[in-house]
């Protein structure tokens, strides 16, 4: 708790240097409004949530940040760039990495296969060079199969490598998509829902390798997710969203306090 | 213990993605003597499974591998062929240097397709491949093209003789000089197509195929592949039209009916969809089974096809190569 008050008490000071910045963000599908005017800041090396109840527009603004949504209104700035101009394929170039809330592994290949194609965009052999089999192209291949033998030590899974996806648990599925994100080397990792589906023993497993890779790799981490333990325990910010705007933002122990935050989820019945 | 895991991991990390050269040699050697045996009638029904075989790779890299339908596969074979008669009937290349032509005239008409292809998924973009390979053999007969063309007539292409000193010393004859070409091309093309599935290329292709946005968002520029793969699918099969175009020595726009484009789809599946290799039994397949229909029956040749189809499916339904490797692991296990 201590490290997280300091965290913050220094993030707040220096709001200017966040990696990604939403701005002012309004989504509309046909007449629905999903987001509208949605602006906050993620620190960088911060572990932020993003809560709210069922239709709250947290994962179209989730989808919004990896451009898989195009926003009518207000922007989203990553290292202080618009990136509503690329292409959904850049945001792994840039430093986006993200996770699927329901599994979205490429089932008929192997672990390392799935691994490795997590940092396409960290290499960067063509047709030609890989139809020929060009010589350089041995070494690309190494570096990459070695850094994916990597991240599946990282997080316990080297003894799946060879194995096909179809025969694996949801909860070794799940954190193999964590490893695939993490391959293209992430500044922002974007997680849907990581605890969806999870036991009590993988939950505590969650906590501890979402600490781990902002630790070890410095990457910061954006969550939604439903499970509040898991947020409240491992979040540093926390911002709540409902019927598409933001409710409060905040430290983990002043939003589960929020007024607006518990009407939200309880509802009070006044109105 | 750590000491173990690692090193059964390097050993892993090596033995990913290496050509198994203890079942590609007797294949290779195999195939090269083949036709010093058999008659010259069985040597050109080789050559033919061969072309087909490359035809249904390329048709493999596309949907197997890329998960983009077509039904219009003949098209390109159309065009493949039919550039390699032009070049030949009327400019007089040499026939050698018409094949690979071919071959690049279709990665172009591929590449230039699939741009549009891109907005099309699965049921509809096999709708608009099948209007592909329907209308090529009325644009062929076509009264504007039939100067090139020869119109409904087609062309003739005559074969170069045997180079003289295979001739005189060992004896070639046109049939198995001509299955040693197409025999080598093949190993070629199937080197190619074995790379391209082992490499960076490869996963991205396979990526798309099995969830598209997870590989967009793991970085593939999605219509890039998919447009390359499609020339490069129409190449392999625009090589193995322009081969049987001087190899049949004689194209005409009847050959390339829509019919074709279903065989190399049939070739496809029965070979074993997502298989490199399976495409030769795919060739063997859709060669040899139609033959064999007609031999029991002339007027229910279609019938005693579809049952033998079906009866294949039934015991194959991943394919020849799915068959294969169940009973490699069957056996495998028994040891």
């Amino acid at each position: 708790m201590n490290k997280n008050t300091d965290n913050l008490a220094s993030t707040d000071a220096s709001a200017s240097d966040a990696l990604l910045s939403v701005q002012d963000v309004s989504v509309h599908f046909g007449g629905i409004v999903a987001l509208d005017g949605v602006s906050f800041d993620i620190p960088s090396g911060q572990i932020v949530g993003l809560i709210g109840p069922n239709g709250a527009g947290k994962t179209t603004l989730f989808n919004c940040i990896s451009r898989l949504y195009d926003v009518n209104w207000g922007d989203i700035l990553f290292n202080g760039e618009s990136i509503l101009k690329s292409p959904v394929h850049r945001m792994s170039e840039i430093g986006l990495g993200r996770t699927f809330q329901n599994l979205a592994l490429f089932s008929n290949l192997s672990v390392l296969d799935n691994i490795m194609i997590g940092g396409h965009s960290t290499a960067k052999s063509d047709y030609i060079s890989n139809a020929l089999h060009l010589p350089w192209i041995k070494r690309e291949e190494k570096e990459l199969r070695k850094r994916a033998f990597e991240m599946l030590r990282f997080m316990e899974l080297e003894d799946t490598a060879l194995q096909r996806i179809g025969g694996l648990s949801f909860g070794i599925q799940k954190r193999l998509e964590i490893a695939r994100a993490l391959l293209s080397r992430p500044k922002l990792l974007l997680m849907d829902e990581p605890a969806g589906g999870l036991n009590h023993n993988e939950l505590s497993l969650l906590v501890d390798t979402i600490r781990r890779i902002r630790d070890e790799f410095g990457t910061t981490v954006l969550l939604v997710e439903h499970h509040m333990g898991v947020v409240m325990e491992v979040s540093e910010k926390v911002v709540a969203l409902n019927f598409g705007r933001k409710l409060a933002e905040g430290p983990p122990a002043e939003i589960q306090q929020h007024p607006d935050v518990i009407e939200a989820y309880l509802g009070t019945g006044k109105k | 213990m750590a000491t173990d895991v690692e090193t059964r991991m390097d050993t892993n990390m090596e033995a990913a993605a290496k050509i198994p050269f203890k079942w590609v040699i007797p294949f290779i050697v195999i195939g090269a003597i083949l036709p010093f045996f058999l008659g010259g009638y069985a040597t050109f029904q080789g050559t033919l499974i061969m072309i087909y075989a490359i035809a249904i790779l390329g048709l493999n890299l596309l949907t197997g591998f890329n998960g983009q339908f077509s039904l219009g596969h003949s098209a390109f074979y159309a065009i493949g062929a039919y550039t390699a008669a032009i070049l030949v009937y009327h400019l007089d290349w040499p026939v050698y240097a018409a094949i690979p032509v071919g071959g690049v005239v279709c990665f172009f008409a591929g590449f230039l397709f699939g741009l549009p292809a891109l907005r099309l998924e699965g049921l509809y973009l096999a709708l608009a491949t099948f209007a592909l390979g329907v209308s090529i053999p009325q644009v062929l007969k076509s009264s504007h093209l039939e100067g090139l063309t020869g119109g409904v007539q087609g062309l003739d292409v005559f074969r170069p003789a045997v180079p003289a000193f295979l001739k005189e010393n060992f004896g070639i004859t046109m049939d198995q000089w001509w299955y040693l070409i197409v025999f080598v091309v093949m190993l070629l093309l199937f080197w190619v197509a074995w790379n391209l599935i082992n490499s960076r290329t490869g996963r991205a292709m396979m990526a798309i195929r099995d969830n598209p946005i997870a590989a967009k968002s793991m970085g593939v520029n999605s219509s890039l592949y998919k447009s390359l793969t499609f020339g490069v699918s129409a190449f392999y099969t625009g090589i193995a039209g322009a081969m049987a175009a001087i190899v049949i020595e004689f194209v005409a726009p009847d050959s390339f009916t829509f019919q074709l484009s279903i065989l190399l789809f049939i070739g496809m599946v029965v070979g074993g969809t997502g298989s490199i290799w399976g495409a030769i039994f795919g060739g063997f397949f859709i060669l040899t089974v139609p033959n064999f229909a007609e031999e029991i029956s002339t007027g229910l040749s279609y019938a005693i096809f579809g049952v033998i189809l079906i009866l294949v499916i039934y015991v194959m339904p991943s394919g020849f190569a799915g068959l294969v490797n169940l009973l490699r692991v069957r056996i495998k296990n028994m040891l």
